[in-house]
């Protein structure tokens, strides 16, 4: 499980850009996808997530804006930019082409 | 909940309030709490839930690192030319003292001059401490913190009473070397103490017209 984290957090800037691909979201919504896609196999930390949300916005990536809630707290949420979903597609990419080699040689 | 808030409060502890922490703060709160109210929904007792919620943050060491500041480069020049400014300005004093012994006793001048050579250098002095304090930015904005904006604020109330301070210490700063110049020049001293009342009408004077809206 440790090997399989490590190689997931590798990548965790490109599934947070995936995911703000489809919708703008927030820190906790984001990872309550991870959890319910992987079958609660796998959760991201609170502190890693606010890393990558910190990397990909001084990349001009993402986006954030403060959008206010009905009840409780205004939440912090993320959109990601034209730079962000053209380093997604490429990211992607990479990734395919990763996959098809490790499949050859594994 | 409250043990959610206090626990990151008490993370965030040693980070200097700006608006960037305060933020980083807000969201880690909602998005913690947000999680707990979804384990308690899902079955999770209140100290199971606290636990998985404290348990998934992390280290938050990196996060925080950016977050902590240096001392900046201009509080250092501004201590430095204050160090400067304030022992320049004792030295004077000590000067102003010696020359007094020096024209007195070595030169045998005349008083008036011992007065006017002592309340010369001991008046650049004071202008210099003055100038010096006054022209200090009272509060260095480093970045667009909320809190700084505030002492701003604070700052911006608090310099007019600053000004008015200045203002008193030099009138009485005049006073006294008026009295001593007149005192020893005329040798009046049994009527110059009345410059003392002149002191109190100038700085109310004073206060009335820069402080009038106050």
């Amino acid at each position: 499980m440790s090997i399989t984290s490590d190689i997931i957090r590798g990548h965790t800037e490109t599934i947070i850009l995936g995911h703000l691909y489809e919708k703008d979201s927030y820190g906790y919504e984001i990872n309550k996808m991870i959890k319910e896609k992987t079958n609660h196999q796998y959760e991201l930390k609170e502190a890693t997530l606010y890393c990558a949300f910190k990397r990909l916005k001084e990349s001009g990536y993402i986006e954030s804006y403060w959008g206010e809630q009905a009840v409780g707290a205004r939440r912090r949420y993320y959109r990601i930019t034209q730079a962000g979903k053209k380093h997604y597609k490429e990211c992607k990419h990479d990734w395919e082409t990763t996959k098809k080699i490790l499949d050859k040689l594994i | 909940m409250n043990k959610i808030k206090n626990y990151v409060d008490d993370l965030f502890k040693d980070i200097k309030r700006t608006r960037k922490s305060e933020e980083l703060k807000e969201e880690l709160i909602s998005d913690l709490e947000e999680k707990y109210q979804d384990l308690i929904s899902n079955g999770k007792n209140e100290k199971e839930a606290y636990q998985e919620v404290i348990g998934g943050i992390g280290d938050v060491d990196e996060l925080l690192e950016e977050l902590k500041e240096p001392v900046s480069r201009e509080d250092l020049e501004i201590r430095k030319k204050t160090a400067f400014i304030v022992s320049l300005s004792v030295g004077l004093y000590i000067l102003a003292l010696i020359s007094v012994i020096v024209c007195d006793e070595l030169l045998e001048l005349s008083d008036t001059i011992s007065a006017i050579s002592f309340f010369g250098i001991a008046g650049i002095a004071t202008c210099i401490l003055i100038y010096h304090f006054m022209s200090i930015p009272k509060y260095q904005k480093m970045d667009d913190s909320f809190v700084e904006i505030r002492k701003e604020k604070i700052d911006a109330r608090n310099k007019n009473k600053q000004l008015l301070n200045a203002l008193d210490t030099i009138v009485w700063l005049f006073v006294l070397i008026i009295y001593f110049l007149i005192s020893f020049l005329f040798g009046c001293w049994y009527i110059s103490w009345v410059l003392f009342l002149v002191g109190p009408l100038v700085t109310t004077i004073v206060h009335l017209l820069v402080g009038g809206n106050e």
